[in-house]
């Protein structure tokens, strides 16, 4: 079904525009619209960056690699205490970041600017985020227990160590058939082998090799490996 | 309607730029030029004379409340059937209208019978006439508004990258794949017709 039919409603568009039926809109309201768009795009960016930082000091700093060295077990941790939180943040930040960019009214003919721009903002803001994370990491290294840190710090502190306190250097001082005895600081712990994580066919502890423990929530030891691994 | 702007070479953008100064004759004259156009364009999608008119209307008065959100280093051309282009989608959506020709009955394949042959070498040489248009149809929604956009409204792919607000790389590719959907759905068609 084919139509050329020709039609005429200028006559009819243009009585509903004069007769104030249909009124244009203002420029400013364009504006404000666009103004309002692209600086929250922006700020999006920037905050999904920070949450991004964050997650990445906290995978740093949680000895995350440590946990995945243990195997299915140290997989159940790593999940256990993973930041939901941010990634859950991030992924809505995401959303909003995809919805905001569907409004804009991209046009084919870009100028250079435009291209110049992107490079420059992008280019900030992955430097922005180093210097976060660089911050997050300096941060971290500056507290000290008990410190008062405010609201964001003591947030940050506590996501990113939520492991690394709990990882401890010790020293192999004995073993029996069942048990390995580690020094850890002034504690001396004896710990039964089928109860501790070491992937014995990897590696067998002697006695004087310096370890490191990775301690539960309760403080019970929970698995060990060798200290070299950390650093 | 006398329009001192009909006859002379004004680019549409420069028009644009006086309708935001208010020149209603400035808008009659975009009128003049674009409503058959994107009446055709629309009453293609959804077949109802009155009602391709009545959104032909809305899409000039969309136009007109919106005219400052235009960039005039664009294509106004584009801009327009983008407004037109989501109107149209808009109202399909929610009229819940199948569009679409029936699938079951074999009745549109006796309009090109006798030329089947030169209906196919023209899919296979990439012109896409009325008749072969009229196939797109049958095709899904994504790659009949870039067959459309590209045959029957002579868009350039940048064109219709900007209408549908997809990459130029999408639109190459939709377009070679439409082409190849409506030469497979018309030979399938046909064998059908031969066997019966």
């Amino acid at each position: 079904m084919k139509n050329n039919k020709k039609i005429d409603i200028t006559s009819e568009v243009l009585a509903k525009i004069e007769s104030g039926q249909v009124k244009m809109r203002s420029k400013w309201r364009f504006l404000a619209e666009k103004i309002g768009l692209e600086s929250g795009l922006l700020l999006a960016v920037v905050v999904f960056l920070l949450v991004l930082s964050l997650f990445l000091a906290y995978w740093q700093n949680q000895a995350t690699q440590e946990l995945l060295g243990f195997g299915m077990v140290g997989w159940r941790q790593v999940l256990r205490s993973a930041p939901y939180e941010l990634v859950a943040f991030g992924l809505v930040l995401l959303l909003f970041i995809n919805f905001l960019i569907k409004k804009f009214r991209w046009g084919y003919k870009r100028s250079w600017l435009v291209w110049i721009g992107v490079v420059v903002v992008g280019g900030t803001l992955i430097a922005g985020l180093v210097n976060h994370f660089n911050f997050l990491t300096a941060v971290n290294k500056s507290f000290s227990p008990g410190q008062n840190r405010g609201m964001w710090g003591n947030y940050y502190y506590k996501r990113i160590n939520y492991w690394q306190d709990k990882v401890r250097q010790g020293e192999v001082i004995g073993s029996s058939k069942y048990e390995w005895v580690i020094k850890v600081g002034e504690n001396v712990y004896k710990i039964p082998k089928q109860n501790l994580n070491i992937r014995p066919h990897h590696w067998s502890p002697q006695v004087g090799d310096k370890v490191k423990i990775l301690f539960l929530n309760d403080g019970t030891p929970w698995g060990m490996r060798p200290w070299w691994h950390h650093n | 309607m006398d329009n001192i702007f009909q006859e002379q070479e004004i680019s549409d953008e420069a028009l644009a730029d006086l309708v935001k100064q208010q020149d209603h004759q400035a808008f009659a004259a975009l009128m003049g030029r674009y409503q058959d156009k994107i009446y055709r364009y629309i009453f293609h999608w959804i077949r109802d004379a009155d009602q391709a008119k009545d959104l032909t209307q809305d899409t000039f008065l969309l136009v007109y409340e919106n005219i400052h959100n235009f960039d005039s280093s664009l294509k106004f051309s584009a801009w327009l059937y983008r407004i037109a282009h989501n109107l149209t989608v808009n109202f399909i959506k929610r009229s819940k209208r199948i569009i679409n020709a029936d699938h079951n009955t074999l009745s549109w394949l006796d309009a090109i019978r006798g030329n089947f042959d030169d209906v196919v070498a023209k899919i296979e040489r990439q012109e896409l006439t009325d008749e072969v248009g009229e196939l797109c149809h049958f095709l899904p929604l994504k790659y009949r508004e870039v067959l459309c956009l590209f045959y029957q409204e002579n868009k350039s792919y940048e064109e219709i990258a900007d209408i549908l607000r997809t990459p130029v790389s999408t639109v190459g590719v939709r377009l070679r794949r439409g082409r190849q959907l409506l030469k497979k759905l018309l030979l399938n068609k046909y064998e059908k017709q031969q066997k019966n």
